[in-house]
């Protein structure tokens, strides 16, 4: 008889254990339904690939300008941001406010999660909104601009009387001048595909890209109507010099990006390919570093390159419940006070709004030129719905620098993952 | 007291239904659901582009799946992945597990050192021997070898980089064996190596003849776990390499993550898994029938 009541008190603890659940799940769920607080303030939500640090002062100068919108912000990692969003957009739970990337912007236009942004977006440059922009109308707004360069180690150039190359030709020599005097001239972590993709591209930007020739390159690419194979072998046969030289080496693909910036933070390298990010770290790790960037260079004399675009475009979900209320956040972040406060934890980049300029920090001061000329461009931003083959492109010369394959089969096996991209 | 009614062969069995209706419930619903949609997506030309109007394309995305050298490149790195890394757990733990099991001063030390690895999570071991494998002056290897005088040791080169990763899983793992090489030694009677020693038997001998046989159970589960988990691995992969140099460590899963999901490539993501599971029923359905056959003979 004991036996049986244990058993049934037992039987019954766990229905209710599993009904208070069910039930504690069903009355929890109702105030979060409510996207609107009960004092008249608007919620809305909003998606990054960036921690919330780098927006920290846009946040709080969107609290004090827009008060009557609570925003939430949602950070999600850069390596499954797209999928998130895409999921969550599909599903139609997508956030109010999307941070979106030219070629993410692309997708989702076309598919028709976003909406057009064409009043607010007539505020920024055309070299701003050209990327955010789909058949004719503009879906989200460029935020600072990201760009890349070589910071250098100024104390070892100025200790070995060094100067900072304007060619291409020159840049081959003082690496040159590094190796013999036993230092290594640039820190690489080619176990990411990052460096070397940067790296080249900037030179056929430089050199092709930027030129009458080839300006309508990257159109044509994503029309279809050209290959890399065949356009670009000859500048990419140039640019291997920085193989053939010495200065990316077949070891360098044992180390990732994380160990090459401590490489050139503690100064057992006199350069390293990088951008605004990596500042606060290097700066960090060795306070006394004197870091100053360069341009890329073509082979002829010029302001130089950065590679670098807009940065995160800010765009609406179209069946956003708030829509009102992320137009009015977006607006807000149209002015020159917003811009400066999002510039204040992105400093170096610069605003494509009309009217916005920021000082640029020491740190970058030998590329000034290059960014007063506007010379600061990324080639897969035009390949429309194939960007993302960018990444392959970078793996490829992972292969071609371990001697795997010739410069025509590495571009001919970006071209054909470009062409699988194209035609999905 | 009441008197306690004989039951009936099979009248609790309604009673036991409601009790693993839940976990069945929640195992169709996220386990066996998700699989056969993936079955249905293999033949229809469902992509991030496409998501709502899908169309039947019969074998088309089976025949891609066949023409893409990335993910046949793939299929080979993981199936040599799972063969060396399941021999090496096989050949390493049965010997480490038989010497454990004599009587040694350190023995419980040893057996907790020798399995500590197992305990991290992959990982973590993956970014661990990312810098002691590192070709930077800051990778253990290479500090102590340029301290020797040496050059530099690139563990990460084309040729090399899917033995470095398999590498550190045989120092992860073969612990884990050697744990269940050591259960199965336990049950062993010790009278059978009596009898042995009465006939006269060495040491090796008895290893051949006695214990081997009798692992029997345990090398089948090491065997087929191990390669149906190496077939499927990730998590080492993308902590120490993300599938390069180039395409030299891309296995099934991380092509999968890239092509299936990344790209936005549903639809032959999805042939590509059932390929893959395909794969693995075959190989698991070999290994299990060759091992049932061992232990026929032993029988």
């Amino acid at each position: 008889m004991k036996k049986k009541l244990v058993s049934v008190l037992l039987c019954a603890a766990m229905v209710m254990g599993m009904t208070a659940g069910c039930g504690k799940d069903s009355s929890e769920a109702e105030p979060e339904q409510q996207t609107a607080g009960g004092d008249g303030t608007a919620k809305i939500r909003m998606t990054y690939w960036n921690s919330e640090d780098t927006v920290k002062s846009l946040l709080e100068y969107l609290k004090e300008e827009v008060p009557d919108v609570e925003i939430e912000f949602q950070f999600i990692d850069n390596s499954n941001y797209d999928t998130v969003v895409d999921t969550q957009l599909s599903a139609e739970e997508g956030p109010d406010i999307i941070c979106e990337s030219p070629a993410s912007a692309l997708k989702h236009a076309k598919l028709g999660y976003l909406a057009e942004v064409n009043d607010l977006g007539a505020k920024y440059s055309d070299a701003g909104t050209s990327v955010y922009s789909y058949d004719g109308n503009i879906y989200a707004l460029p935020g600072i601009s990201w760009f890349e360069g070589i910071y250098y180690n100024k104390q070892l150039f100025e200790d070995n009387d060094i100067e900072i190359p304007t060619t291409f030709d020159e840049y081959i020599a003082i690496c040159k001048k590094f190796q013999e005097l036993g230092i290594k001239p640039l820190a690489a972590g080619l176990k990411s595909w990052e460096p070397m993709l940067k790296n080249s591209m900037a030179f056929v930007t430089a050199d092709y890209l930027s030129t009458d020739e080839g300006k309508s390159f990257g159109e044509d690419y994503r029309n279809g109507e050209a290959s890399l194979d065949g356009t670009w072998n000859e500048y990419l046969e140039t640019w291997s010099q920085m193989i053939t030289e010495g200065i990316y080496t077949t070891d360098m693909t044992g180390t990732d990006h994380d160990q090459a910036l401590e490489e050139f933070a503690t100064g057992k390298a006199a350069m390293f390919c990088s951008g605004p990010w990596d500042l606060e770290t290097i700066t960090s790790k060795n306070p006394d570093l004197k870091i100053d960037m360069m341009p890329f260079n073509g082979t002829k004399a010029s302001d130089g390159w950065l590679i670098g675009g807009p940065g995160c475009g800010f765009a609406v979900n179209e069946s956003s419940k708030n829509k009102d209320a992320a137009k009015k956040v977006l607006e807000a972040i149209s002015t020159v006070e917003g811009q400066e406060a999002f510039w204040q934890d992105n400093q170096g980049g610069s605003s494509y709004l009309d009217g916005a300029e920021f000082e640029l920090p020491e740190a970058y001061a030998s590329a000034a030129k290059t960014l007063a000329a506007g010379n600061v461009y990324c080639p897969w931003n035009e390949w429309g719905d194939a960007a993302g083959a960018h990444e392959t492109y970078g793996t490829e010369m992972q292969s071609y620098l371990l001697g795997e394959q010739d410069i025509s089969q590495t571009l001919k096996n970006v071209d054909t993952e470009v062409k699988e991209l194209l035609e999905k | 007291m009441t008197k306690k009614r004989k039951l009936r062969p099979g009248e609790l069995g309604k009673y036991f239904l409601f009790f693993i209706l839940p976990a069945l419930v929640i195992y169709l619903l996220f386990s066996i659901a998700p699989f056969l949609y993936t079955i249905y997506y293999s033949f229809t030309d469902y992509t991030d582009m496409n998501p709502v109007n899908l169309h039947f394309v019969g074998l088309k995305n089976y025949i891609k799946v066949f023409q893409t050298p990335l993910m046949l490149t793939a299929i080979k790195n993981s199936v040599i992945y799972a063969i060396l890394l399941t021999g090496f757990q096989t050949m390493l733990g049965l010997p480490l597990a038989v010497i454990l099991n004599k009587k040694l001063k350190t023995r419980n030390l040893l057996r907790a050192v020798f399995f500590f690895p197992a305990v991290f999570s992959s990982l973590i071991i993956g970014y661990l021997w990312n810098f002691i494998m590192s070709s930077s002056d800051f990778g253990l290897i290479n500090n102590l070898l340029h301290q020797l005088g040496m050059g530099t040791v690139n563990f990460f080169t084309s040729k090399n980089a899917l033995y470095s990763v398999i590498l550190t899983q045989i120092w992860q793992w073969t612990g884990w064996a050697m744990v269940i090489y050591l259960a199965n030694l336990q049950s062993i009677s010790p009278d059978l190596y009596e009898a042995a020693d009465i006939d006269g038997a060495t040491g090796i001998q008895k290893f051949f003849r006695v214990t081997l046989p009798l692992m029997c159970p345990s090398v089948k589960i090491i065997v087929v776990t191990g390669l149906i988990g190496g077939m499927k691995v990730f998590d080492i992969i993308y902590s120490m390499t993300s599938g390069g140099p180039g395409d030299a460590t891309q296995t099934v899963m991380m092509v999968m993550m890239k092509k299936g999901i990344s790209d936005g490539f549903y639809s032959t993501g999805s042939a590509f898994g059932v390929c893959f599971f395909v794969i693995v029923l075959a190989i698991s359905a070999v290994v299990t029938k060759l091992m049932g056959k061992w232990s026929e003979a032993i029988q």
